[in-house]
């Protein structure tokens, strides 16, 4: 694999949101997105870096939206993923499950047989 | 379907978002703002301020750290070779070389030259790395263009001029080479700027004061001169290599 297209845990979290919601994916339901599936509440900070971290690998791109009152008339900016982007969490995600076939992680011998 | 692009209104910039878009670019802080503003109506006003505060620092903190570790690295560099220079015997222009010693004048523009480009990068070189890492195109040509230039420093004749000739070459390819054309055009404003504006700045502090100046007051030069350095080079690196064209990717 590319090692520029390498994921961390959080770019990897941001991605799958952005895929979840499709074409709704913007700041504030992305945040949302993570947080009602993870349980993380992250930093809007974290996020935009992130975001902007990942265009510039060209893993996602944005569209803008048109501007609205609650967001004192300012546009949204909608994420889109590429397909470098896409390809690059499929690699991610086939390198986990390649890693977790055959374990059960809820056996006690990976602990050494110990019920920890 | 997506909505078409549509301008933001710009009357509405606030202090607060003029000075994110210094960071994120007009775009990004406008989108930003808004998500914030849309966040912030469900909690308390101190959000908003703690979460723009993080935003700021999160999206900003490389330039001011990448320009304090670049000041502090030239520091130690330059002590470095300045203790090298005064236990070692300086060359003459009249030194057979490469260019023999009928040519003075090509050794003296190809020194100054490397010697000033050197100067230059010695900055370039660690604020270019911390700002936008080591996969960044405009850090490798940095990179690049430092190890070649570093001879000019080891006082043999003939590796001073090679030096001059190498970086003459290097640079040259690096303008008709289309991938590493804009960070050659980066890298070349900021170079010329450092050096422009530190070289003023001595200039002026020396119109008015003559000899009397305290050391302070060249740092002082210096600082200014290299943070104008620093800014050209991120607003140019934002221009010229970030962002292309949305149409130019392809999406999922």
């Amino acid at each position: 694999m590319n090692p520029e297209r390498t994921l961390g845990e959080f770019e990897q979290i941001v991605l799958l949101a952005v895929l979840r919601l499709g074409e709704a994916a913007y700041g504030v339901t992305i945040l949302d997105e993570i947080a009602a599936r993870t349980g993380r509440n992250p930093a809007p900070g974290a996020l935009y870096t992130t975001l902007h971290r990942m265009e510039d690998k060209g893993l996602v791109t944005f569209r803008d939206g048109s501007p609205t009152p609650e967001r004192g008339g300012r546009a949204k900016r909608f994420v889109i993923v590429t397909r470098e982007g896409r390809n690059a969490l499929a690699s991610a995600q086939s390198a986990y499950r390649s890693l977790l076939q055959g374990l059960d992680l809820l056996d006690a011998k990976l602990f050494g047989g110990a019920n920890v | 379907m997506f909505e078409s692009f549509s301008s933001v209104d710009s009357s509405r910039t606030t202090p607060t978002e003029w000075l994110l878009a210094r960071i994120a670019g007009r775009e990004q802080a406008a989108a930003i703002m808004g998500d914030l503003e849309e966040l912030s109506a469900t909690r308390s006003k101190s959000w908003f301020w703690i979460a723009y505060a993080r935003t700021l620092v999160s999206l900003g903190w490389r330039t001011p750290v990448a320009f304090l570790i670049a000041m502090a690295s030239m520091r130690l560099i330059f002590r470095i070779i300045f203790s090298w220079r005064i236990n070692h015997r300086s060359p003459t222009l009249m030194e057979t070389g490469l260019f023999g010693v009928y040519n003075p004048h090509v050794r003296l523009i190809t020194w100054n030259i490397s010697m000033v480009v050197a100067q230059s990068l010695i900055f370039a070189v660690p604020f270019v790395l911390v700002r936008f890492g080591w996969r960044n195109r405009l850090s490798q040509l940095t990179c690049a263009l430092f190890l070649i230039a570093m001879p000019i420093y080891s006082l043999r004749t003939w590796l001073m001029d090679l030096t001059g000739v190498l970086m003459m070459i290097a640079v040259v390819s690096a303008l008709i080479t289309p991938l590493w054309r804009k960070p050659m055009i980066v890298l070349a404003a900021t170079c010329v700027t450092a050096t422009a504006a530190v070289a003023s700045c001595v200039y002026i502090l020396w119109s008015i004061y003559r000899w009397h100046y305290h050391a302070l007051s060249i740092f002082s030069c210096e600082a200014i001169g290299l943070a104008l350095a620093a800014i050209v080079c991120v607003y140019l690196h934002r221009w010229l290599l970030e962002r292309p064209p949305a149409s130019d990717r392809t999406l999922a």
